[in-house]
């Protein structure tokens, strides 16, 4: 019922598009910086391997991303904006190749290739400011690549394009930057590989530039040195340059084969090209050339790596040893949501990746682990016994077994229906849990509860902290409560207001007794200071303002010290992987004979595509029964187009085929056998691509005509349309929220939602339309919607009630969509609007600017 | 391959030195680095907010070519001099291809 949706990413995006590397966070640091999509990682190289150092949000999709060195001084830690812009035109046709963004090597433009037959401009003036950008007519429309060359008196490009004749060629131009024109560049080559795809710029003093084709690559420069070789077909997207001068390079292609690629020279000329196997790694979309031979591959297609390349071949003749695999879910082909524990928490089983980078994924989210104490089964044992896991409304326990194992048990003198803000062994054979509301000493023999302090009413603990004989607590308002353990019971001995919130405590004794400490650190909010006061009398001993930004989380005190950081997120999805090696298209569930079924392919697909046509003409429905754990195949049915979807609907299936929606019974036979036997369909759609049912509804989402409502009359044994969005919108998902209300993904990153008019009056143009309701722009591709839930969900928790659909995106993104009551609607977007206040968007980009539609 | 023709170009030797490989069969790693939250202004510095100059193309090559008619003759113009035989203004010569 609720037209009052809230959209939160569960998994960032994992896909990796670009990445580059050198020294970004200060001169002495070698950096590795990857694009996903909306985000940005930075990277340190060390010893020990890659140290990550940042995570950075933008608000908006990574189109290129390059790193120069300008000629001014860099400094901070902070992510500054030198320079930002709108850079769009109000009239040009966004290129089909993509956004081209290039810098000249000596950092006197930056040149862009966004919209056909424009070559936009931004020069650098001499103090290295940015100035007002231009655009520059380019005659060649089809461009496939465009370079700046190296060792130029003047700017020049090198690009690479095709004629209307489908023949591909390369051209240079210089830029002339006061006479805003191109000047004909110092020399072309025409006729190249039909494939040749990619332009790779080579340093100076060799100068020139390699062309990669799809059968050759060649080399050519101003000098009329041209050198070319043939290759094994294949297409090469991706490349990184290893040594400084230009050398040698690293070519990944759609296989996943890495070759490299060797410039031979002499006395500053190329005499030569050379090309070697170097082995397997995940189909490849940057490559970044690292340190002694380490080599960081990005995939948007399978796992990002860490590759080592090695001197000598191993046994099947592979240079190339992988050090570590980053996960990447992306693409998100097809998921389910399996509740394989019934436990009311969902696990998303994802078709993932792409071709031979094929897999599947199981993600569990481990939400709610809101601390982790281990208990001794007394005080002076060496070793734990128990381990405490906090939930964000239960606690649970686990203890070593004799076998070694742990497992789950019960402390009954312990709170195991709420939250545990902390846990501690206490002298006496004592144990501490301190909760929302109370703070429990139970004996460690009996497990029993030996004494309880309880919260007073209207207040409840924010934050605690204890060590073996005292317990430190903070409630709303700033007050302080101190309790000490005196002969197994809780003795409240002090309290004090403090003027702000208070944010963390620590107890930890600093000095000879490791049993009680005379001193209590706390932290607050506001001022951002760190507080320390004596005990047992809780008097102001010392105050120090951290200034800045810093937020005190942790505060760790140790002889004659103070240190203060934050925590790293623990990461909230455990994923497990199961590489297919094939592309895995869908999966789905089937409940009763706990059965999950994926559909995958290499070359082999049941749609029958004949070369004249420009639509599929035939397919086939194949049903499959589980018996004894295996598929057998019940029914083959030829259809009279490609299959795009399918739906159990009313005990009979629903088919998507090309533009019809076609309903089949399910027959049995005289002699037994089953058969799908057509009922009624309805037309009127380009391509019916996603199909969701509900009741007798039947919602549509079409390739280019937005979604639109069906409706099954019984008695007539037909399917109407009773409603559609006039809109041009050309779908990637849909899903149906409830009864009324409908979201659809659209291929321009948004999400919208749709609702039926079933109260309109009573003209049919009213009824017959279906109202948008509201708009999100995503910035994510969406391959599929499910409902579900990620979370486990307790049945008396306010969370049980709020109906959440999931969904799954090209860059790996596992997001989810809640549909909330009106009043917490209101309250979630007045905190997001104040948190876009004090949080800003990195290179100044705008949080609206991202949630309206374009 | 022989060998990579004189090995690996290397920065800090120290860099990649102690890296324990990941086992192969395990799963692969999930760690992403703390999220970066911009709480300090992210506003360029303000003559550096960049925009694409108004006048259409068009229009100012056309106003350059009428300027350049009314400049008064100079003796030598920079297309002709000779160090710059290869480099052609743009539409002053068919573009044949070679």
């Amino acid at each position: 019922m609720s037209v009052w949706n809230y959209v939160v990413t569960a998994h960032k995006p994992t896909s990796v598009s670009h990445s580059c590397v050198g020294n970004f966070t200060s001169p002495n640091q070698l950096n590795l910086i990857i694009a996903k999509c909306t985000r940005i990682e930075i990277h340190l190289l060390t010893p020990q391997g890659l140290q990550p150092m940042l995570d950075v949000p933008i608000y908006g999709r990574i189109a290129t991303i390059e790193l120069f060195r300008p000629h001014w001084d860099a400094d901070k830690s902070e992510l500054l904006t030198r320079a930002m812009g709108d850079v769009s035109d109000r009239i040009g046709r966004p290129t089909d190749n993509g956004q081209i963004g290039i810098i000249d090597p000596d950092c006197r433009l930056i040149g862009l290739h966004l919209y056909d037959g424009l070559f936009k401009v931004i020069p650098f003036d001499n103090k290295g400011q940015l100035k007002e950008a231009f655009n520059i007519r380019l005659e060649e429309l089809q461009v496939l690549d465009i370079k700046f060359l190296h060792g130029c008196v003047k700017p020049t490009i090198v690009v690479l394009y095709q004629d209307n004749k489908d023949a591909r060629h390369v051209k240079t131009y210089e830029v002339a930057l006061k006479e805003k024109d191109f000047v004909e560049g110092p020399w072309s080559q025409n006729n190249l590989d039909n494939g040749a795809g990619l332009l790779i710029p080579v340093p100076a003093p060799l100068g020139g530039v390699i062309i990669i084709g799809e059968e050759t690559i060649v080399y050519c420069n101003a000098n009329a040195t041209f050198k070319a070789i043939p290759i094994k077909q294949s297409i090469i997207r991706a490349y990184g340059r290893v040594d400084p001068d230009g050398s040698r390079y690293l070519l990944g292609d759609n296989t996943g084969t890495l070759h490299l690629l060797v410039l031979t020279h002499e006395r500053e000329r190329v005499t030569g090209l050379k090309v070697e196997y170097l082995g397997e790694t995940s189909i490849a979309s940057s490559i970044s050339y690292l340190d002694n031979g380490v080599v960081y591959v990005g995939s948007r297609f399978g796992d990002s790596q860490l590759v080592k390349l090695n001197l000598q071949a191993d046994a099947s003749g592979s240079f190339v040893e992988v050090l570590e695999r980053y996960v990447n879910l992306g693409p998100i082909v097809d998921f389910c949501v399996v509740d394989l524990d019934r436990q009311g928490q969902g696990q998303v089983v994802t078709c993932s990746g792409a071709c031979k980078d094929g897999s599947i994924r199981a993600s569990v989210e481990l939400q709610g682990i809101k601390g982790l104490w281990s208990l001794k089964s007394s005080f002076n044992d060496p070793y734990d016994m128990y381990l405490v896991v906090s939930f964000i409304s239960e606690t649970r326990f686990l203890a070593m077994n004799m076998e070694d194992e742990l497992e789950e048990t019960e402390i009954e003198g312990f709170d195991a229906q709420t939250q545990t803000l902390f846990c501690q062994n206490a002298i006496n054979d004592l144990l501490i849990q301190v909760t929302a509301n109370s703070v429990r000493l139970v004996s460690c023999t009996s497990r029993e509860l030996v004494d309880q302090w309880n919260a007073p009413a209207g207040f409840s603990v924010n934050v605690a902290s204890a060590n073996a004989s005292q317990v430190l607590l903070a409630t709303g308002g700033g007050h302080l409560v101190y309790l000490e353990i005196r002969d197994a019971k809780l003795v409240e001995v002090k309290h004090a207001q403090l003027e702000h919130e208070i944010s963390c405590l620590d107890l930890n004794p600093v000095g000879d007794n490791p049993q009680y400490s005379s001193l209590a650190a706390v932290g607050m909010w506001t001022d951002i200071s760190v507080r320390i006061f004596s005990l047992p009398d809780l008097e102001l001993v010392r105050k120090e303002t951290l200034g800045g930004e810093i937020v005190p989380r942790l505060a760790i005190a140790k002889e004659g010290e103070l240190s203060i950081g934050t925590i790293d997120d623990i990461q909230k999805l455990h994923i497990r992987t199961i590489p297919l090696n094939e592309q895995a298209r869908r999966i789905c569930h089937q409940a009763q004979s706990r059965t999950l079924a994926f559909c995958s392919f290499k070359y082999n697909q049941t749609t029958y595509v004949l070369p004249e046509e420009n639509e599929p003409t035939k397919g086939r429905i194949l049903v499959f029964a589980v018996e004894d754990g295996r598929l057998q195949l019940i029914v083959e049915k030829e259809t009279k187009g490609a299959v795009y979807s399918l739906n159990a609907f009313n005990g009979k299936l629903l088919a998507a085929i090309n533009q019809k929606i076609q309903l089949y019974k399910w027959m049995l036979r005289e002699d037994g056998s089953h058969e799908l036997q057509s009922e009624c369909g309805h037309h009127g759609h380009i391509l019916a691509l996603y199909t969701q049912t509900r009741g007798d509804f039947i919602v549509v989402g079409d390739l280019m005509k937005s979604i639109s409502l069906l409706v099954y009359k019984h008695e007539e044994s037909a399917i109407e349309e009773r409603a559609r969005d006039y809109n041009a919108n050309w779908m990637t998902a849909v899903e149906m929220l409830d009864d009324e209300i409908y979201i659809g993904a659209e291929n321009n990153y948004n999400l919208f939602t749709v609702r039926k008019n079933s109260d309109a009056p009573a003209t049919d143009d009213e009824r017959a339309r279906l109202e948008v309701v509201g708009e999100y722009h995503l910035g994510e591709f969406v391959n599929r919607f499910r409902h579900g839930s990620l979370v486990m969900r307790l049945p008396d928790s306010e969370m049980g009630q709020i109906p959440t659909v999931i969904f799954g995106t090209i860059n790996g993104v596992i997001g989810i969509i809640a549909s909330l009551p009106h009043d917490q609607y209101v309250f979630l977007e007045k905190l997001q609007s104040t948190l876009v206040k004090f949080i800003k968007g990195v290179g100044n980009l705008s949080h609206e600017a991202m949630a309206v539609i374009p | 391959m022989g060998s990579p023709q004189g090995g690996w170009p290397s920065y800090n030797p120290q860099n990649f030195s102690q890296l324990v490989p990941a086992d192969p069969s395990s799963q692969p790693s999930n760690i992403t680095p703390v999220t970066y939250i911009a709480t300090h202004t992210t506003d360029p510095p303000p003559n550096q907010v960049i925009t694409t100059e108004a006048k259409n193309i068009l229009l100012r090559h056309l106003y350059q070519k009428s300027e350049e008619k009314l400049r008064p003759k100079r003796a030598a113009p920079d297309n002709l001099a000779p160090e710059n035989n290869n480099k052609l203004p743009r539409g002053s010569q068919s573009n044949a291809r070679s």
